[in-house]
């Protein structure tokens, strides 16, 4: 290592070499080549010597500040610095550097389903046909005062309801003749006998009274408990009875809208029963588990075939984990007012937005709709996608966190200072969404995390041009300083995928990590961490910035779940593991390292070297 | 600053509970912010300050850059109880150094550079020199300039990226380790003796 400690002579002048011995050390030290001997040394020499102390310090304030200056500078040019919040007077006379399908959420309960015989008992006294079967079931004569509840809305995943629906959020008290009309997502419904309902959108649901339900289109699973005088369901033509074994029984349900049903049965034995179009029974069959049974529309025969579990969802808590999607399958348009996708509170809302420069209808914004995907990669992608083609435009999303909705219901929702804010201590949560701009450097964009709306409540962006640190990762909620913002590689013209996972820690200590273009759609092992920031991350709202220059800012495909793979779209275990990799990284422009990587995993995967060989041979 | 708030976030729909009341009384949120904006103007003025002296005390550029974020979120948590009449280093210098020592009880203790009794040391003595010690950090940049250009690209190299390596560095500029240790250590020094003469040319030496 250092050899100064000797004087020209050779020989060794304890006096005069000290010093230069220390900063020889410290020199080792800033240049990584110190071994633990030496190491002790220079710690015994600062311990002991208030005059080493003030050497070292004064080394080590100027390399500080040599790696805070030089780390990633914006330009050449010295200017000054802006401040790290959202105060616009706040700066700082230093030369400017860059500154989210498996049972688990059913409860235990099961539906109650009719037996033949009292079935049968009902046809004759003209209940059941007054109820499950004819199309009469929903009375038009509405109940003039509050009617008592025959069923509660237990929980709720991602749903959006028709406006002619009844009044359906989670815990909401269902009277006898309730109209459900679930657009999008899932509910549950449980009735007073123990009977549970996953209704699956789009899907109609009449319930007429506590005992008798009637599937108007779409689908739904079953739980019904053991008992007597259990739940009536019917979904089209076919009514659901007792089967050949008494006891609980689950099953899944659908209907046509024309009279055509199904049912597939999971557990337990049900009767299905087929009623003509006067309401006359003309035929009926029992089946067992794994069993279905379908009706088409005009149909007198009832076509048993093998039943198909995976078609129905039969828990909140399938286990794919995405809880908040926004595909922008929209028609292209103002993106203002759209209210699709899942998870979300409310619709998208303009905060500000730049007249356009040719108006082609009056209704014309700068944030809008544009028709296609952002595709990369593998991701799956739907609808179009969002575009801002003005430089001084906001536009917000807020996330439904609400006691009852999914986020809530999952426990990533935390009450901070009376605000419901997603992330909870010890929860973990990725956020994913795909971005483009056409102008290199021009200015800021981003796609914004918010507590709220307002600059100095943004935790993180992901963009360029954020408190001039450039192409990264910034928060200004946590505001500790341009120097520490996260660069995330060069800027390109390409679609990024961008995945964040949140690690919400204890005492505001959350952790974001970052993977721009992540190696790997399902093996978070496999990619690249671009950029790690520490800091208080929780949210509640989402929103799309573009402000000076003169680019446009796409985004699509924002995902938040409680997994990579939720974040990336690709959900299926079942999904082969070998072809997302191989064809992510040929399509994307990824480093040397990654590819690496890449070849690496592929090389230990079932694949082997013809993995390897069909990348190419490059590698 | 490059203030990416919407202009219209003054027209937001949402009524902000801090706006100004009718009766011209300035609100206790409103009072908050300027609180927090006058904190930010003290923070923005100290935070290279803070980051030297974390790696003052870790002698890492990485380990410095970890727990700064740590020391950040304490600092923006507390600081409704730092009073703007006192001195902010000597404030922030005692939550750097509990968060130091925080740290170090999460890592080996072979990964210390120091310990524990030195950087306690470290830790006062820096507080106590704060003003020297940001003067000389200040002085830096004049003498920055003074470099030659080799030597100036070859700093911006070795700086670039707090995690790369001293060793990556000269990977990167395809030059033989000992010639880049060697080169810095020259660097350094001539560094350093600008900074003696910038200070006694102003007298603060």
């Amino acid at each position: 290592m250092n050899d100064s400690s000797k004087n020209p002579s050779g020989k060794s002048d304890r006096s005069a070499d000290e010093p230069r011995q220390l900063e020889g050390q410290i020199d080792d030290l800033l240049n990584q080549g110190l071994d633990r001997e030496q190491a002790d040394q220079l710690d015994q020499q600062l311990s002991s010597d208030a005059n080493a102390r003030r050497v070292y310090l004064q080394r080590m304030f100027v390399e500080a500040e040599l790696h805070a200056y030089h780390a990633e500078p914006v330009s050449s040019d010295d200017h000054r610095r802006e401040a790290p919040v959202a105060d616009p007077s706040a700066t700082s006379t230093e030369p400017a550097r860059r500154p989210l399908s498996a049972w688990a959420a059913i409860a235990a309960s099961l539906l109650a389903v009719a037996s033949l015989s009292s079935l049968l008992t009902l046809a004759a006294t003209g209940r059941f046909s007054s109820h499950a079967h004819n199309q009469l079931a929903h009375s038009d004569s509405q109940p003039e005062t509050p009617a008592e509840a025959v069923a509660t809305i237990g929980a709720t995943q991602n749903c959006r309801w028709k406006a002619t629906s009844q009044a359906a959020g989670a815990g909401a008290k269902l009277p006898a003749g309730a109209k459900l009309e679930l657009e999008a997502g899932v509910a549950e419904i449980a009735f007073a006998d123990g009977a549970r309902l996953l209704l699956e959108g789009p899907a109609c649901l009449d319930i007429n009274d506590g005992h008798d339900a009637r599937l108007v289109y779409g689908q739904l699973s079953a739980k019904l408990p053991e008992g007597p005088d259990r739940l009536n369901l019917a979904a089209g033509r076919l009514a659901i009875a007792e089967g050949s074994t008494a006891g609980p029984a689950e099953f899944g349900l659908l209907a046509d809208g024309s009279g055509g049903g199904e049912v597939h049965v999971f557990g337990g034995s049900v009767g299905a029963v087929l009623f003509g179009p006067q309401g006359q029974q003309l035929r009926s069959l029992s089946l067992n588990k794994f069993e279905a049974a379908r009706v088409t529309q005009a149909s007198t025969s009832l076509a048993r075939f093998n039943a198909d579990g995976d078609r129905f969802v039969r828990s909140l808590s399938s286990g794919n984990g995405l809880y908040a999607y926004e595909p922008f399958d929209y028609t292209p348009g103002p993106l203002s007012w759209q209210n699709g996708g899942f998870g979300w509170a409310g619709a998208w809302e303009d905060i500000e937005f730049e007249e356009p420069e040719v108006y082609i209808n009056d209704c014309e914004t700068t944030n809008q709709v544009a028709a296609g995907s952002l595709g990369i990669g593998e991701l799956a992608t739907a609808g179009n996608h969002a575009i801002q083609t003005a430089q001084r435009n906001r536009i917000r999303r807020v996330l439904s966190t609400s006691i009852g909705s999914v986020l809530s219901t999952a426990g990533f929702v935390e009450n901070s200072d009376g605000h419901n804010l997603v992330g909870r201590d010890g929860k973990r949560l990725y956020v994913s969404f795909v971005q483009r701009v056409d102008r290199l450097d021009d200015v800021f964009y981003g796609l914004e995390l918010n507590r709220g709306d307002g600059n100095g409540n943004r935790v993180l962006c992901i963009g360029n041009g954020a408190d001039g640190a450039g192409y990264g990762v910034t928060s200004n909620y946590n505001a500790y300083g341009a120097r520490n913002y996260k660069r995330l590689g060069e800027e390109t013209l390409k679609a990024n995928l961008m995945v964040m996972r949140f690690d919400f820690g204890v005492d505001n200590r959350d952790v974001v990590t970052v993977y721009r273009n992540p190696e790997s759609l399902l093996d978070e092992d496999l990619c690249t961490k671009d950029a790690v920031l520490r800091g208080n991350f929780a949210f509640d709202r989402l929103s799309l910035g573009n402000f000076d220059g003169s680019k446009n800012h796409e985004v699509d495909e924002v995902r938040i779940g409680s997994s990579f793979r939720a974040a990336t779209g690709l959900r299926d275990p079942k999904a082969p593991m070998i072809r997302p990799l191989a064809r992510q990284w040929r399509r994307f422009d990824v480093g040397e390292l990654r590819v690496v990587k890449a070849a690496a995993w592929l090389s230990n995967s079932p694949f082997g070297n013809q993995g390897l060989d069909s990348l190419g041979g490059r590698y | 600053m490059a203030d990416y708030s919407s202009a219209g976030e003054s027209h937001n729909p949402n009524p902000d509970p801090g706006a100004e009341s009718t009766t011209g009384e300035r609100s206790e949120s409103e009072a908050s912010r300027e609180q927090r904006a006058d904190f930010a103007r003290i923070f923005a003025a100290h935070d290279r300050w803070l980051y030297a002296y974390l790696m003052s005390l870790l002698g890492s550029p990485a380990d410095a850059e970890e727990v700064f974020q740590e020391v950040c979120v304490v600092v923006w948590r507390d600081y409704e109880k730092f009073d703007p009449a006192t001195n902010f280093m000597k404030w922030a210098s005692v939550i750097a150094h509990n968060q130091v020592h925080r740290f170090r009880r999460s890592r080996a203790r072979a990964a210390h550079a120091f310990s524990d009794v030195t950087v306690d040391l470290l830790a006062q003595d820096a507080a106590d020199q704060a003003d020297l010690l940001e003067d000389r950090r200040r002085a830096l940049h004049g003498c920055l300039k003074k470099l030659r250009e080799n030597d100036l690209e070859l700093v911006r190299t070795c700086y670039g990226d707090p995690k790369r390596t001293m060793k990556a560095s000269a990977e990167l500029l395809g030059k033989p380790v000992n010639t880049v240790y060697k080169a810095m250590n020259r660097i350094r020094q001539s560094l350093h003796d600008c900074i003696d003469r910038t200070l006694a040319t102003e007298g603060v030496s």
